[in-house]
């Protein structure tokens, strides 16, 4: 594993032209609201059986970084952003662009956003070796540790109610044991329909919770349609560069917001929108006058930037190091992977060490290529806000369909796909976070042969989970998650910062 | 910036859902019923949509799920008394929902959650919607994908609002052209070719 070797793959031909393409797509998806990264690059899936998995993971790296970048860019400009994490930036990016400074709102965006990228894979490049040592030593009970710290966090970092966040956990766990039960074979959950004995794969329903539910949303809202018009468009200018002023007033800022952004983005389950919201709420907290964010401070639109990119990276840490994804992108990531023969772990560094560095690389480079393309094609981007719902959601549910034959050639991934489509437009509806449903799909087989087979060792004994130091700290770490968002609700009952009753800030 | 924006039918998009019949409260109570009942359905009849044999290993494969349908079963529940006595509290007298830009709301949810109001959209389109994309998928296997995608992309552009006779019947032909390609040439998929007739028809094509 070495990071330079990384760079140098990056750097072959075939290699520069998959991440360039990964940042366009990504900065397309990203940009248009209700498009999301993760719908790119689970539609890119089908292409790694060509490109071959380090190939395709480069070109998936592309995309989840740029996406991380161009969500916010909408956000800045119309306040609508392309996805969560850039409602924080839209915060004090909007406010800018009211005052007639879109120009500067953008172009710190995208630097900000490389910042955070290049300082969160040079954190990676440090913290995935120490990480390796201790994965070494993991057992099942580690694993499910680490599952249920994944499944609490999304559930309690996320915003919304709490009880449904952890609803949707276990509703995606459930979907998980759906087919062969991974420890003793047997059928679960098939209500006759054989094919379902393949169980759900997490990519098909990604692309159902995503891409299907978000067209469904916008069928019944008829809110498709941005209604932007070039003249909006107009505000930007065609090359939007950062003033030297603004880069040495916010230079520390991007560089505190990318630690906190890095070290949430490790965590599993907590993943980049926390990681935005969290570095913004630091920067106003540590400011000395809070008055100014929310009126378009540029340090509000730096922060989360740099956050949101560096937990990207983070994100990398558990994926790479352990096999488990901390989100919807980098479970997608695991699949590619999976598909291709490798399984992201210690293994991987062992009997693939080019393929974690070419990761590094890539996400070290996608930065780049970002901050270069982003900055001189924004104006070209944000033209993409113009094109009809018509258009887009036809080649998004066609690709969407196809995609997913595509990847396994089995029919009935079509029909977990619309199901789940279904399933995420109603999970929208009533606010239930569908992070923590993917999440609890993706991390159910992790959780439940950890448990299991922790529990079969030690013949029923729990104690397994709580005498381990790994599994105690964890677990630790866990229990004061979920217990936080109830801790907030009764502080702020106390406060008298609101009239609600604690039961109602936690439905 | 133009201070109103329009959807595609002529709806303000900075406007929140229309206040419906059957209160968002009420709403939130049913799900949470249906929930409860469904977890309850399967926590019941667990031993049935479990197959395999039992007693062979110190833990049975109804183990984990019988543990997580224990876990939804009561949080159901905390839903559904959360749901009631929300229900049941006097809501403050206001009017209708401005959406909040995604912004603000992404920072202040739970100011929203004070109001009772369903969210109501249009299920017609919704059901129209989800029966264009069923009607694919089922004809897929049954046509072929040439003829299914293009009868598809056609119908749904129509149905979503297009009405340019031009990008009706020629963006499907692009679109259908660009897939072929991408997964019939690059990528080597074998996309579905239908039956009888169709089988002839789709190799054409790939």
């Amino acid at each position: 594993m070495d990071f330079l070797t990384g760079i140098g793959s990056v750097l072959e031909p075939m290699h520069l032209l998959l991440l360039v393409g990964g940042v366009i797509i990504g900065l397309i998806f990203g940009t248009i609201p209700g498009l999301s990264g993760i719908t790119a690059v689970a539609l890119l899936v089908p292409f790694s059986y060509v490109l071959g998995a380090e190939a395709a993971i480069i070109m998936m790296i592309g995309v989840y970084v740029a996406t991380s970048t161009a969500g916010s860019l909408a956000g800045s400009l119309f306040n609508m952003p392309g996805d969560v994490m850039g409602a924080a930036t839209a915060r004090d990016g909007y406010p800018l662009t009211l005052q007639g400074q879109a120009g500067r709102a953008i172009s710190m965006d995208i630097t900000a956003s490389a910042v955070g990228g290049l300082i969160g894979t040079l954190l990676l490049v440090m913290i995935a070796p120490q990480f390796l040592r201790i994965a070494l030593r993991f057992g099942p009970p580690e694993f499910f540790a680490l599952a249920i710290l994944g499944m609490t966090s999304v559930a309690s970092l996320a915003m919304g109610s709490l009880v449904k966040a952890l609803l949707a956990g276990t509703f995606g766990l459930l979907m998980a044991t759906v087919g062969l039960d991974p420890v003793s074979g047997a059928v679960r959950f098939v209500f006759g329909v054989q094919p379902l004995q393949g169980g759900i794969d997490f990519i098909p329903a990604i692309i159902g919770f995503f891409a299907v539910a978000e067209i469904f949303h916008a069928l019944y809202y008829g809110t498709g349609s941005g209604g932007y018009t070039k003249e909006d468009i107009k505000k930007v200018p065609r090359f939007a560069l950062p003033s030297l002023a603004d880069l040495k007033w916010t230079w520390k800022t991007m560089i505190r917001a990318s630690l906190i952004g890095n070290f949430i983005g490790m965590l599993p389950g907590a993943g980049s929108t926390v990681a935005a919201f969290l570095g913004y709420g630091t920067e106003v907290q540590i400011s000395k006058d809070k008055s100014k964010f929310g009126k378009g401070e540029i340090r509000g639109v730096v922060a989360p930037e740099s956050a949101n990119n560096a937990a990207a990276a983070g994100s990398m840490v558990p994926l790479l190091t352990l096999g488990i994804p901390g989100g919807a992108v980098t479970a997608i990531m695991l699949g590619v992977f999976i598909l291709n023969g490798l399984r992201p772990g210690p293994l991987l560094f062992r009997d693939a060490p080019e393929i974690a560095s070419s990761v590094f690389g890539a996400l070290f480079m996608a930065s780049v290529v970002v901050l270069i393309t982003g900055l001189l094609l924004v104006r070209v981007l944000l033209r993409l806000l113009t094109i009809p719902f018509e258009i887009f959601s036809t080649m998004v549910l066609v690709f969407a369909v196809i995609g997913t034959f595509a990847i396994f050639n089995r029919p009935i991934d079509l029909w977990i796909m619309l199901v789940c489509g279904v399933l995420g437009f109603f999970a929208k509806q009533y606010e239930f976070p569908v992070s923590a449903l993917v999440l609890g799909l993706v991390l159910g087989d992790i959780a439940e042969i950890g448990l299991v087979n922790g529990l079969n060792v030690t013949r029923g004994s729990w104690s397994v989970f709580f005498t381990r130091p790994f599994t105690t700290g964890t677990m630790g770490i866990a229990f004061v998650l979920l217990l936080l968002p109830v801790f907030f609700a009764i502080r702020r009952k106390r406060n008298a910062e609101t009239d609600e009753p604690v039961s109602e800030q936690l439905i | 910036m133009s201070e109103q924006r329009t959807g595609r039918d002529g709806t303000d998009l900075d406007a929140g859902p229309p206040p419906g019949r059957f209160g968002r409260k009420k709403q939130e109570i049913v799900v949470a019923a249906v929930m409860l009942l469904g977890f309850l359905y399967l926590r019941i009849r667990l031993v049935e949509h479990v197959r395999g044999r039992r007693g062979a290993a110190y833990l049975d494969p109804d183990f984990w799920p019988g543990l997580l349908l224990n876990a939804g079963i009561v949080l159901a529940l905390v839903y559904l008394v959360l749901a009631v006595i929300r229900a049941r509290r006097p809501d403050p007298d206001l009017p209708a929902v401005p959406r909040k830009p995604v912004a603000d709301a992404a920072l202040a949810e739970e100011e929203d959650h004070h109001h009772d109001v369903a969210l109501s959209g249009n299920p017609v389109a919704l059901a129209l919607g989800f029966l264009l994309l069923f009607g694919y998928i089922w004809g897929m296997t049954r046509i072929g994908f040439v003829p299914s995608t293009l009868l598809f992309s056609a119908g749904f552009l129509a149905f979503v609002g297009e009405r340019r006779w031009y990008v009706i019947t020629g963006f499907p032909v692009v679109l259908l052209g660009l897939m072929l390609y991408v997964f019939t040439r690059l990528l080597v998929v074998p996309l579905p070719r239908g039956r009888g007739f169709f089988v002839e028809l789709s190799t054409y094509f790939y």
